[in-house]
């Protein structure tokens, strides 16, 4: 299966197409500050494309950077559900 | 055949793992005592190491959330398919995500898991290696207490190419009488598959 064709990957394209990169990048960085997830980002930015923050990211590679931090979210997300449901 | 051999990770106190698996479970422990996450490892460290979640389904090892661009899973798959493993998730060996998934869950449990793996993968393009490694699979509580599985490859021989079938014969072969052929290990990256194999006397050689 190629990338392009994982749901969650379409779902987070869908929406980047009517978001400016400055508006992406405020909606994943709530995400992240929601999550507490910065270290976990900045290790997977600065795997794949050498840099600490999206900001810093050229405008060619924003869309994988953007994708990137929004499966970091997504699995964070998972994560956190997985630990409170453990709680209860 | 693919093998797992399981060590008690005394094994690492004795002395007895690669140097950088016990680098790695050294700086685990000094984490446990500070907790101060995933920024108390080191640059080198980060660079070789995997990140994946916390979460295990269908048998299968839990997804990526970050390769490191010098850890050994880079260099079986591929620098490009690195770059991309978050979105990738998976390695492109299903049979590996199986293999490995115990590991992972002992580490989920919170358990270090410290195991020898010797295995015959496929990378993206349906190329087979054979893989010898040492790995550590450790939990590890990020700076904002999520957990996620760290884990640690250190290989115990090069990766060794296997020919496709049919290909043997186009091959250059070991000209010292009994020895088993051998190979040497190039970058899948601005190499033909005829010049990935070479081999002669100085050069890395890998018994296959």
């Amino acid at each position: 299966m190629s990338i392009m064709d994982d749901p969650e990957i379409k779902r987070i394209l869908a929406s980047a197409t009517v978001l400016t990169r400055h508006q992406r990048e405020i909606a994943i960085e709530r995400e992240i500050v929601m999550l507490n997830g910065a270290d976990v980002l900045q290790q997977a930015l600065q795997n794949a494309l050498n840099i600490e923050q999206l900001q810093e990211v050229e405008d060619q590679d924003f869309d994988l950077a953007a994708l990137i931090c929004w499966k970091i979210i997504y699995k964070l997300r998972d994560g956190s559900s997985v630990k409170e449901a453990s709680l209860h | 055949m693919n093998m797992i051999h399981s060590f008690s990770i005394d094994h690492i106190a004795r002395g007895l793992a690669h140097p950088l698996i016990a680098e790695f479970w050294q700086q685990w422990q000094r984490d446990a005592q500070s907790q101060s996450g995933l920024s108390s490892y080191s640059a080198s460290l980060r660079a070789r190491m995997t990140l994946s979640a916390s979460t295990i389904a269908d048998d299968m090892a839990p997804e990526l959330l970050a390769v490191g661009p010098q850890s050994f899973i880079a260099a079986c798959f591929g620098s490009a398919w690195a770059r991309e493993a978050t979105l990738h998730a998976r390695t492109p060996d299903a049979n590996l995500e199986q293999i490995s998934a115990r590991g992972y869950l002992k580490a989920i449990s919170g358990e270090p898991s410290l195991d020898i793996v010797k295995a015959t993968i496929t990378g993206e393009n349906g190329r087979r290696m054979g893989v010898h490694y040492e790995r550590l699979i450790l939990p590890i509580r990020t700076s904002g207490q999520h957990l996620v599985i760290g884990c640690m490859a250190a290989p115990l021989a090069p990766i060794c190419w296997l020919p496709e079938p049919g290909e043997q014969d186009h091959l250059e072969c070991s000209s010292t009488g009994n020895r088993p052929r051998e190979y040497v290990q190039a970058p899948l990256s601005n190499v033909s598959r005829r010049e990935r194999y070479v081999h002669g006397p100085g050069a890395l050689q890998i018994p296959c």
